[in-house]
């Protein structure tokens, strides 16, 4: 392939990625950190017997 | 008051604002761009104008949305009027009624042709046309004369969409987009994998990718190109419809929309740039080389529906291939359709206090009555008059009146605070000179642009024949009168309600 026109791919499929891994990250993590003291509610609930 | 509805997931209003923004553009518009606008270096605006117009006027919409729907208001009017206490407020959002019906008035018809053109790539109808004349001829037949079948696939497409919205924004439009842009993706990947491994005597995908991205750096020196981007950048985030808005109303006020907005914005790039950028052009290049230039410019249907289907006659299992692509524009219009008609359903709902059925029935009424002449007289320029109306200006001036609401009535400090409530990213701070200052100008150039270059010709009739001149005056009197109709809507429920009219 054209090394300039691989240049241009390679950075608009790279802004794209990482742009969508930024965005993927921070969701899965934000989630993540909502549903930890659910999970824990739902653990205590358990070992209560409730 | 009767409680409104609300989305199931996170995630589910973020795949449905993405699958509202994954259109058929998304897979021939962009792609055609590309090609005839610089290749690679087209990107360099195109990245530009997502940066200082696409995310900033997500992040508005959505921002102006969830206020209004505190409020219980779902669409532009009621949204307008709960942000600004002018009487002027409502009237300027029933341009987020129109703009939005108005597209749906003839973007149904164009989905219901890849339901179609699916339905004869399996029954083997379409490949047995074998040169690019007779699959024009199979095109046009199609097209121009509906009741030879694109009707009923009309007719299909237009009840499904309907149902789907009856259904609910949970259980309808959430629903949907959590199943159809998981398959939208599949397919997509694995067109793309078929053009990867596609070969023509010596010619490879590799010779196509080059062809679509080899930068030509003279073009980014033309305020063309600059503007095409733009607008490209526009017409792909579903910005500036009054779609976002009504979407983001049925949102918690705690609900983050920040990182929201742009996860959706992102989701539609990947379609776009990744998937959209990888198919068409490229698996035209293999089979047509240099000719790919001229079919692009041939304009988005003549490469969807006539060049794609050369292209699936060429190859083997064609017509697998063939029905894949066709269901993959479907999906993807089909998710885009039921959003733009969800603000009409918001407004009979919300401010006319109707029940679902009934808003549905009666926006159903209004979209049959409308899509007929966008069916019988596509031929005649009708199409083109709404796509104009509709989907070109009234969304350009729709966005700059959201824009300078968000940034220059509500103070641009106030509308900050109010995008970051509940927010799960922090936006970086020079996003707000970007949003007062650089996206209305930006706004503004490129309505000027469309209006000189494609406004005032289509005004003073330029080019129209004799025999068109009846269809055309007759489509903008009845857009003019449908205006009204909607601005005396409004007057109505206000005065009802003892408001400042």
């Amino acid at each position: 392939m054209k090394i300039s026109a691989l240049i241009f791919l390679i950075f608009s499929w790279g802004v794209i990625i990482l742009l969508n891994i930024f965005c993927f990250y921070n969701l899965i993590k934000v989630h993540a950190k909502n549903i930890k003291p659910q999970l824990e509610i739902e653990r205590e609930l358990k070992e209560k017997g409730i | 008051m009767r409680k409104r509805e609300r989305w199931g997931t996170k995630l589910g209003i973020i795949l449905a604002v993405a699958g509202s923004a994954v259109g058929i553009g998304n897979f021939l518009r962009f792609p055609g761009k590309v090609a005839l606008n610089g290749g690679g270096a087209f990107m360099i605006p195109y990245f530009i104008s997502f940066l200082i117009l696409g995310i900033p006027l997500s992040w508005v919409e959505w921002s102006l949305g969830r206020y209004g729907g505190q409020f219980s208001h779902g669409s532009a009017p009621g949204i307008f009027h709960s942000i600004w206490k002018n009487k002027i407020a409502k009237y300027l959002g029933v341009i987020g009624l129109f703009g939005p019906l108005v597209i749906f008035f003839y973007y149904v018809y164009i989905e219901s042709w890849s339901l179609g053109y699916a339905f004869f790539s399996i029954t083997g109808k379409l490949l047995k046309n074998s040169n690019p004349d007779s699959m024009k001829k199979f095109l046009e037949n199609f097209q121009l004369n509906p009741l030879n079948g694109a009707y009923y696939f009309f007719l299909i497409t237009f009840i499904l969409n309907f149902y789907i919205l009856y259904r609910g924004i949970s259980k309808g439009i959430e629903k949907i987009c959590e199943i159809g842009m998981p398959i939208l993706a599949i397919l997509g990947i694995l067109l793309v994998v078929r053009v990867f491994t596609l070969r023509s005597g010596e010619r490879t995908v590799v010779d196509g990718l080059n062809f679509l991205w080899m930068p030509d750096f003279k073009a980014i020196l033309e305020p063309k190109v600059w503007l095409e981007a733009a607008g490209q950048i526009f017409f792909t985030l579903s910005v500036g419809i009054g779609v976002i808005l009504t979407y983001a109303s049925y949102l918690d006020r705690k609900s983050d929309i920040a990182l929201s907005a742009l996860s959706s914005s992102a989701t539609n790039e990947f379609f776009e740039v990744i998937i959209g950028g990888s198919f068409v052009i490229p698996a035209a290049f293999i089979f047509f080389g240099e000719q790919t230039k001229s079919i692009a410019e041939g304009g988005i249907f003549n490469l969807g529906f006539v060049t794609m289907p050369l292209v699936f006659q060429k190859i083997p299992l064609g017509s697998l291939i063939s029905f894949l692509w066709f269901v993959l524009l479907f999906i993807a219009g089909f998710t885009s359709s039921i959003s733009i008609l969800q603000p009409a359903i918001s407004f009979f709902e919300d401010e006319f206090k109707f029940s679902k059925s009934k808003s549905v029935l009666i926006t159903a009424l209004i979209c049959f009555i409308f899509s007929q002449p966008a069916i019988f007289f596509i031929d005649k320029g009708v199409v083109d008059e709404l796509d104009f109306w509709g989907g070109t200006l009234a969304l350009v001036i729709f966005a700059l009146i959201e824009v300078i609401i968000f940034a220059w009535i509500l103070d641009i400090e106030e509308s900050w605070k109010e995008l970051h409530i509940g927010a799960d990213i922090k936006i970086p701070e020079f996003f707000k000179f970007i949003i007062k200052y650089v996206t209305p100008i930006y706004l503004i150039i490129i309505l000027l642009y469309w209006v000189i270059k494609n406004g005032i010709p289509l005004l003073i009739l330029k080019g129209v024949s004799k025999e068109n001149l009846p269809y055309i005056l007759g489509i903008r009197v009845a857009l003019f009168l449908f205006f009204i109709l909607l601005i005396f809507m409004v007057r109505y429920i206000w005065k009802k309600r003892g408001e400042v009219l």
